[in-house]
C-alpha cells in the first residue's frame, strides 16, 4: 500500500492551500474530501478579505502578510485569481452601532487604511442606485477581495501538477492509532496511511475529532446567499450592513453549546445583508443567518425573501433582474473566536487547521505555516493561543 | 471536436478547457459548473449539460461519476428579485 508523506482531510481553501505548499516542496501529498473539490464554504461565500477583528496583534499580522501573498499569487498559481481591492460601504441603521462603527473607523484610520465617515451626497456619488432610506449614516473604506471559485481551482490544478493525488468521495470517518501516532485514515473506500495527516474539515471538524474521542468546541453558523443573472446591474462597491448580530450570535451559541451540549441549543437567527457584484458581473448577496445543529441544505424560504427584499429596498432598479441560484451553507467558528491551528495531542502528527474567522484572508499564510509546522521548521509567530487542546475536553 | 470549440455559449467554456478540468480529478458535473462555468450561464446548463455529461463519461477513468451533492438550488424557473421579495413560502409550498 501506497504511503504518503501528508494526508489531508478537508478540500476546502486551508486544506488547499496546505496540500499545495507541501506539494510544491516536493512532500507525496494525498487530498482526501467526502464529496467533490471545496465541498464546503470555500466554494460558497462572498469572496471578501476582510481583515478580521479589531485589536493589533498576531491575527492582523497574519493577515497583512496574507495579502502581499494575495498580490502575488496570480504569477505563482499562473493565473489570475481575481484579487482587486474592494471599496465598501458600510451603511448603519442605529445609534448603537454607529458608535461601534466610530470605533472600528478609528481602528482602521490608525493603521492606514483609507476610511472615511461620509454623508448623504458623498454616498450618492459613490454609488448613484443606492437608495438611502433608512440608513443613519455610513463609512466608506477599502479591503480587498478575490474570486473563491478561481483560487480553489488554481490551487488545485498547482498541486496536481507537483503530483498530489486526489480521493474525491472519500469521506474520511476515523483513524487508525497507537497511542500517539495516528497510523491511517480509514476513509468509506479504505485507509489512507502517511507519515502526517492534516484536519482542514471547516464546519465538519468535531465530528471527525469526535471519532478519536476528542471533543473540539467548534461549530457552525449557516450562511445563505443568492445570485442574480448579470446584466442591468453596475455595483461600483460592495454595500453591507453594519449590525453586529451576527458576531453576538456566534458568542451566545458558543456559550449556550458549552453550557446545554451542542445537540441541545436552540435554534438563533441574525441577518447581516452584504450585496456585491462578483468577478462575472453577476449580483450576489448573502446573509449570515442561522444557528442550529442540523444542516440544511436549501435555503429556509423567508431568507430568500429577505435577502430579495433588502436588495429591493436598497437598490429598487435591481428588482426586475432574475435570481438563478441559491445555497446554504456551514461556516465554522470557535467560541472564543480563536482558531484552531495546532497538532492535536496526544498524536505527533495530526494537525488540526480550522475554525479561523476569516479564512479568505488568511489562505496563503495558513497552507505556509501549516507546511512550515509540519516540516519541523522554525516559525516567527507564537501560535499557541490557537492551541487544539486548549480546552481540554476529551469525551 | 477540437479543443477550441466552445461547448457552453453562455458562458464561452471551450471543450479543452472542460476536458482539462475532468482530467485533473472533477468528476461531478457540479464541479465542472463551479469551477470552468459551463453550465453556469442564463441558461442553467439547458443547452450544454447532456454534452458535459458525455465528456464526463468519456474522460474520466473512474466508472462511477458521482452524483450532485452541492448543496446549491435553483429556482425552477429563475425568479425576479421583486417577485421574490413578496414571496409567501406557505402559499408556494402547497402548490
Ligand atoms: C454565504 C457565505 C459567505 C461568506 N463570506 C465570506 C467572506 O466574504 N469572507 C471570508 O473570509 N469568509 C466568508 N465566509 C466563510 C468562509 O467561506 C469559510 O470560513 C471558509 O471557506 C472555511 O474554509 P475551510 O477550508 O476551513 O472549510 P470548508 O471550505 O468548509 O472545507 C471543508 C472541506 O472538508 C470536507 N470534509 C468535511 N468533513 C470531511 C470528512 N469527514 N472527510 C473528508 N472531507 C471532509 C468538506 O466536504 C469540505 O470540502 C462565508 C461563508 C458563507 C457560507
Ligand atoms: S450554454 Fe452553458 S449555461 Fe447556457
Amino acid at each position: 500500500m501506497k504511503t504518503y508523506d501528508v494526508a489531508v482531510i478537508g478540500s476546502g481553501l486551508v486544506g488547499l492551500s496546505t496540500a499545495y505548499e507541501l506539494a510544491k516542496k516536493g512532500r507525496k501529498v494525498a487530498l482526501i474530501d467526502s464529496l467533490g473539490l471545496s465541498a464546503g464554504a470555500s466554494s460558497a461565500n462572498t469572496s471578501l478579505l476582510l481583515f478580521e477583528g479589531v485589536t493589533r496583534g498576531m491575527i492582523f499580522d497574519l493577515c497583512v502578510e496574507s495579502i502581499e501573498s494575495y498580490a502575488n499569487m496570480a504569477e505563482e498559481l499562473g493565473g489570475d485569481v481575481g484579487f482587486e481591492t474592494a471599496k465598501m460601504i458600510c451603511y448603519i441603521k442605529n445609534e448603537e452601532n454607529f458608535a461601534e462603527a466610530r470605533r472600528m473607523s478609528d481602528f482602521y484610520v490608525e493603521n492606514g487604511f483609507e476610511y472615511d465617515v461620509v454623508d448623504d451626497s458623498t454616498l450618492h456619488k459613490l454609488e448613484p442606485e443606492l437608495n438611502m432610506e433608512g440608513m443613519l449614516g455610513a463609512l466608506y473604506f477599502t479591503q480587498w477581495k478575490m474570486d473563491p471559485l478561481r483560487v480553489v481551482y488554481a490551487y488545485f490544478t498547482r498541486a496536481r501538477e507537483y503530483g498530489m493525488d486526489w480521493y474525491p468521495h472519500n469521506k474520511a470517518i476515523g483513524f487508525r492509532k497507537n497511542n500517539e501516532r495516528i497510523l491511517g485514515v480509514i476513509t468509506e473506500k479504505g485507509t489512507i496511511q502517511a507519515e502526517q495527516y492534516v484536519v482542514a474539515t471547516g464546519a465538519w471538524t468535531r465530528e471527525l475529532m469526535l471519532t478519536l474521542n476528542i471533543d473540539i468546541p467548534e461549530y457552525y453558523i449557516q450562511g445563505a446567499a443568492l445570485v442574480a443573472e448579470r446584466g442591468g446591474i453596475s455595483l461600483n462597491n460592495v454595500i453591507y450592513q453594519f449590525e453586529p448580530t451576527r458576531v453576538r450570535m456566534e458568542q451566545r451559541s458558543g456559550e449556550l453549546a458549552m453550557e446545554l451540549g451542542w445537540e441541545n441549543i436552540p435554534k438563533l437567527v441574525a441577518s447581516e445583508f452584504v450585496i456585491l457584484q462578483d468577478s462575472h458581473g453577476n449580483l450576489v448577496s448573502a446573509q449570515s443567518s442561522m444557528v442550529t445543529p442540523e444542516i440544511v441544505n436549501a435555503v429556509p424560504p423567508e431568507f430568500l425573501r429577505d435577502m430579495a427584499a433588502n436588495i429591493k429596498l436598497h437598490f429598487p432598479k435591481f428588482g426586475v433582474c432574475k435570481v438563478i441560484r441559491s445555497w446554504i451553507c456551514p461556516i465554522p467558528f470557535v467560541p472564543d473566536g480563536k482558531p484552531f491551528f495546532g497538532f492535536v495531542r496526544p498524536y505527533n502528527n495530526l494537525l488540526l487547521a480550522s475554525g479561523f474567522a476569516s479564512v479568505l484572508i488568511m489562505t496563503p499564510i495558513l497552507g505556509k505555516l501549516a507546511s512550515s509546522l509540519l516540516e519541523g521548521e522554525r516559525i516567527s509567530y507564537d501560535l499557541s493561543s490557537f492551541d487544539p487542546c486548549r480546552f481540554e475536553k476529551v469525551v | 471536436m477540437d479543443d477550441a470549440t466552445i461547448i457552453c455559449r453562455c458562458e464561452d467554456v471551450t471543450y479543452g478547457e472542460v476536458k482539462k478540468a475532468i482530467v485533473s480529478g472533477l468528476l461531478i458535473p457540479g464541479d465542472i459548473r463551479k469551477y470552468t462555468r459551463a453550465g453556469m450561464g442564463s441558461c442553467q446548463g439547458r443547452t450544454c449539460q447532456r454534452l458535459l455529461m458525455q465528456m464526463l463519461k468519456e474522460y474520466s477513468d473512474s466508472c462511477e461519476i458521482a452524483e450532485d451533492t452541492i448543496n446549491i438550488r435553483t429556482p425552477i424557473q429563475p425568479i425576479s428579485i421583486t417577485e421574490l421579495s413578496v414571496w409567501d413560502s406557505e402559499i408556494n409550498e402547497k402548490e
